[in-house]
């Protein structure tokens, strides 16, 4: 990190830290620089000074008379000659030094030429010996590195590089260590913000208020965490229980696409015809209804579904919710139990008026009978009143018949095998139907129920005949069962005319028939004896193409 | 002059080691991390760190006083016992890294099931290292004050706030720092060898000046054989405690857990290997070269040799690298030990008796405060050494290799169990304080304390696990 808050403290301190060391030490070589100066240009004064005085001196004696001139030039020129860097410039103009004449355009500080760098520094002093117009030069230079400076301004340098080393790296671990705490701390929200696990991460357990920060951070990350985990658990529970109703849900939003539970979409996809329905739903037209029964057919076989709209009531988005219930199923139900009860009315109502008939039916027959034993007859009238005693039998087999499917019989059930009774029906009508040119197919699947035997034998013996009827010009009859659970379910189909809708709401009615030779009881004696066995009957049937009963039994011994 | 061109590379020094010591301080939030530099460290990094760790301020010091004064032949107990102890470290190389350990003395955990055997081993390092760290401080501190014209005082303090502050950082800043390090030893030995040829005049005049040495010497100053021939058994004394030494030494250990992988590990084996070479060439170049120069250095000490050629007799501004490089190579040698040597202490000895866990976080602050009072511990012994501290810590090598060596390339290559290694590390121990005692300081150079001590624990590891446990070769 660039700004990070480790360089924002060390960069500071460091300046604050270093720039003091670096004056003090600037500044102390730079003093004693200045002092060392001082120093040797006091001596050199003092010298150049000594030797004006001593040329004074001699002048004295000169005036004297002790000295001659040139013995007092002489004299002042030995000790010139013996100091170092002392150069003499005598009246003539002739340069010496040392003893040796120099010539003065070779000497840059003469010239003016002397120049002062950065590092070094040169000046001339200069002093009159006026008696004799001598004029002494002593040129100097100074430097950082020249004479015992260096030794000086090692220990000052070495003391400046050893207070700033510890300087510095006290700097660097002293903000190493203020910062870490706050890096731990943003490297443990990046974290948080990155969505991690924070289970893992420890941040120290300090007093300070970094402590008291990440102690409270800490303890948020944890409550959120918390309130997170809650708001998961009903979120999932909510979506569970949406998703595992049988009910299917569309919400329906104004400009936007509806959302379906899975409910909604199972059924969707098992019926197109219901998504198309539902994929025209918008929300006005769920406004103006709230409950209504779609019914279409699907895969030949009508459904129903029970549909009710509700607006949700929210200011913005217009929105509602479509809930929807596969209701064939109970439709059937319904009818079952409707239809029983049909029956049961009429039923009663015709074994009623069979009783009344069977009791004056005797009479007439028996008095026909005596009346033709009594009356000489002619061969003409005799014909006629066996007539009469056929169509009164006639009438007997048909209230027999009534009386039988309106009566409760009584049930002798037993466990059979489903394929043993088919098979004997099979034999049985085998002529018949090869009459017909029908097929018989008899598909074995071991099943067995718990019912009476005559009773399932008539049963399917009136289905198979009924079949046979529906089919005029021949075709094949299948018989064949099968075994779900604790139930099992036998299916009679026929390739025969099938029946419409219409008719096959009414062929469980006692004498309902399309047969000119039929009495319409077949289908309701069958009713009758599949429901006292604790049955179930159903019909499935497509115009043209055939039809398909399946009764279905409970395979058990248990009786309620 | 001198004095002043020294401090400027010093100076120059200081600034680079404050900026690369200092990165490591930000990867540091976990033991791994800290310790190990998150066994990441890549080919380069490794060789580096591997060579800088290598050469410590007495074998860039020592050496080359040797070879000036004892001739070609030192060699033999020198530099190539050293080397030849790398054979046993491709051995370790190949094995060790397997482990997922954080530390040496954690392999004995892991290896024998033995709390105690940590915990002995980390004794064995803690106490060790800090003599060596103490002995490196000196060396260092006795040549920059002579070099530099500072109290001795001055500079030891010079050098433990380097190596503090560059051990500081962990493994991260050791390696990094390390690197500098590396090129520094390497470009100033280097330098070194040709500043010397070229002070003499070229190869020519180095041949000339060699052959009429050899004629002028009393004995055969260039014979690669001394005279009378090389005592075998100073052969293997040297090689038993240097090489085995350096066979055994966690400080390269350490190396090699921290690489990248495993075939980065041998490879840095193999280039280091290469390296080293190199430098010992230079640094032999180096001790015949200042014999050529000046046959009569004064000396009391051979470590003085080569300061001495480097401040009187060689004439470049560039001396000043020279100088920067012994610096380096204490300093990497010292900052290695003193890592070691903090987290045998904190790691290896004061958490598996604590037997509670510790924050990772805690854990390298401990290591932190370990550095710092070991550090300052070495620092104090430095001041004073106690009289023969000097002269033991010699025999260093020879305990590292002695304890060790069995129980490290024996855990890694049998299935000895932790009784056997126990026996063989104190066993081993004993009998080379024992020896020590025993045998006469002057024949310890030709008969040195390792031989008996060696042998007997290597008994001790094999003799009765043969019979009772049926060790094998695995
Ligand atoms: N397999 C079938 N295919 C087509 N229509 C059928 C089938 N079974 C029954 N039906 C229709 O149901 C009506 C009623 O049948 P039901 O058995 O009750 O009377 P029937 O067969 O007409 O007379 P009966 O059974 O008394 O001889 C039939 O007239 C026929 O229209
Ligand atoms: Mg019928």
């Amino acid at each position: 990190m660039r700004h990070s808050i480790e360089r924002k403290i060390l960069v500071p301190f460091l300046i604050i830290v270093l720039i003091p060391i670096f004056i003090i030490g600037a500044v102390s070589m730079w003093s004693s620089y200045q002092s060392e100066k001082q120093l040797k240009q006091a001596t050199v004064q003092e010298h150049l000074t000594s030797l004006d005085r001593y040329a004074t001196k001699l002048e004295n004696r000169v005036n004297s008379g002790m000295i001659s001139e040139e013995e007092a030039k002489s004299l002042i020129k030995m000790m010139i000659n013996e100091t170092k860097g002392l150069y003499v410039e005598e009246a003539d103009g002739t340069l010496s030094t040392e003893g040796e004449v120099v010539q003065a355009s070779e000497l840059d500080w003469y010239n003016g030429e002397a120049k002062t760098s950065i590092f070094t520094e040169r000046t001339v002093l200069t002093k009159q010996i006026e008696q004799w117009g001598w004029t002494l030069y002593h040129p100097m230079t100074f430097s950082f590195y020249s004479g015992s400076l260096p030794n000086i301004q090692k220990y000052t340098l070495l003391i400046s590089i050893f207070t700033g080393v510890i300087a510095v790296q006290f700097t660097i671990i002293l903000s190493y260590h203020l910062s870490k705490p706050i890096k731990n701390l943003a490297a443990f929200c990046k974290k948080i913000a990155l969505g991690e696990r924070t289970n893992g991460v420890d941040i120290d357990n300090r007093k300070d208020e970094i402590g008291v920060l990440s102690s409270s951070l800490k303890d948020m990350v944890e409550t959120l965490d918390e309130r997170n985990a809650q708001i998961d658990k009903i979120k999932k529970l909510n979506e569970t229980i949406l998703n595992s109703v049988h009910v299917g849900m569309v919400l329906v939003i104004e400009g936007a696409d509806s959302v379906y539970n899975e409910a909604a979409q199972t059924m969707m996809n098992e019926d197109p015809l219901l998504k198309e329905r539902l994929g025209k739903l918008t929300i006005h037209e769920t406004k103006r209804r709230s409950e209504e029964i779609w019914d279409h057919k699907r895969k030949e076989e009508k459904v129903f579904y029970a549909v009710s709209y509700k607006v949700l009531g929210t200011s913005e988005k217009q929105r509602s919710i479509i809930t929807f219930e596969d209701i064939t199923h109970r439709r059937k139900l319904e009818q079952r139990v409707e239809r029983m009860s049909r029956l049961a009315s009429l039923g009663e109502m015709a074994s009623g008026i069979a009783h009344e008939i069977r009791n004056p039916l005797a009479g007439i027959k028996t008095t026909t009978e005596l009346l033709t034993r009594r009356l000489e007859l002619t061969k003409d009238q005799l014909i006629l009143t066996e007539n009469m005693l056929l169509d009164i039998d006639r009438v007997n087999k048909i209230i027999t018949n009534i009386l039988q499917f309106s009566r409760p019989m009584e049930t002798n059930p037993s466990l059979l095998k489903v394929d043993d009774t088919l098979h004997s029906l099979v034999l049985l009508m085998k002529t018949i139907a090869d009459d017909k040119k029908v097929v018989l197919h008899h598909i074995e699947n071991n099943t067995e129920i718990f019912v009476d035997r005559d009773h399932l034998r008539q049963i399917l013996l009136n289905l198979i005949l009924n079949g046979m009827n529906a089919m005029p010009d021949g075709g094949e009859l299948i018989l064949s069962s099968f075994q779900r659970d604790d139930d099992v379910t036998i299916l009679i189909s026929d390739t025969g005319v099938g029946m419409e809708d219409a008719v096959m709401e009414k062929i469980f009615d006692p004498f309902y028939t399309t047969r000119a030779e039929g009495t319409g009881l077949g289908l309701s004696i069958v009713h009758q004896l599949v429901v006292q066995n604790n049955g179930e009957i159903d019909v499935n049937s497509i115009k043209g193409k055939g039809t398909e009963f399946s009764i279905t039994f409970p395979i058990g011994r248990e009786e309620k | 002059m001198d004095e002043l061109l020294y401090l400027s590379v010093f100076l120059i020094y200081t600034i680079a080691i404050l900026i690369l010591g200092k990165h490591g301080f930000d990867k540091t939030d976990e033991l791994k991390g800290y310790f190990l530099a998150g066994r990441n460290l890549p080919l380069f990094p490794s060789v580096a760190s591997f060579c800088a760790t290598w050469f410590s301020a007495a074998s860039l010091l020592g050496l080359p006083g040797l070879i000036y004064e004892g001739g070609v032949s030192v060699i033999w107990t020198t530099a190539i016992a050293w080397l030849l102890g790398i054979i046993g470290l491709f051995f370790l190389a190949s094995k060790l890294y397997t482990y997922n350990v954080v530390t040496v003395p954690e392999f004995f955990l892991v290896r024998y099931d033995s709390k105690f055997l940590q915990i002995w081993v980390g004794v064995i390092l803690s106490v060790s290292y800090l003599l060596y760290v103490v002995i490196q401080i000196r060396g260092f501190g006795i040549v920059v004050s002579q070099m530099l014209d500072i109290p001795y005082t001055v500079s030891v303090f010079l050098i433990y706030l380097f190596v503090l502050y560059t051990t500081f950082g962990g493994l991260h800043s050791v390696a990094r720092t390390d690197i500098f390090h590396f090129c520094l030893i390497l470009f100033g030995s280097i330098l070194g060898g040709v500043f010397i040829v070229k002070e003499i005049g070229g190869i020519r005049e180095l041949a000339t000046g060699l052959s009429t040495l050899d004629q002028s010497g009393s004995a055969s100053y260039l014979a690669l054989f001394p005279e009378g021939g090389l005592s075998f058994w100073a052969l293997v004394s040297a090689f038993f405690s240097l090489g085995l030494g350096v066979a055994a030494n966690p400080q390269y250990a350490v190396r090699i857990l921290s690489s990248r992988s495993k075939q980065v590990a041998l490879k840095m084996v193999g280039t280091s290997t290469v390296f080293l070479v190199l430098i010992y060439f230079s640094i032999f170049v180096i001790g015949i070269g200042s014999r050529v120069l000046d046959p009569n250095v004064p000396f009391t000490s051979t470590d003085e040799i080569y300061p001495f050629i480097i401040a009187y007799l060689l004439e470049t501004p560039l001396k000043g690298v020279l100088l920067i490089s012994v610096v380096a190579a204490a300093i990497s040698t010292a900052n290695s030990q003193l890592l070691i040597m903090a987290t045998s202490f904190v790691y290896d000895i004061t958490l598996p008796i604590r037997k509670k866990k510790a924050l990772d976080l805690k854990v390298i602050s401990w290591t932190r405060w370990m550095i710092f009072i070991f550090a300052t511990f070495s620092l104090v012994i430095a001041f004073t050494p106690p009289q023969g501290i000097v002269q033991f810590s010699g025999h260093i090598w020879g305990i590292i290799a002695v304890s060790l060596f069995f129980p490290l390339y024996g855990g890694l290559y049998t299935n000895v169990n932790h009784r056997q290694a126990l026996l063989s590390t104190f066993g081993g121990l004993i009998t080379y304080i024992l020896a020590f005692l025993l045998i006469p300081n002057a024949l310890q150079p030709v008969y040195h304390p390792v031989l008996p001590s060696l042998i007997i624990a290597g008994i001790l590891f094999f003799l009765k696990g043969r019979g009772r446990l049926n060790a094998s070769f695995h």
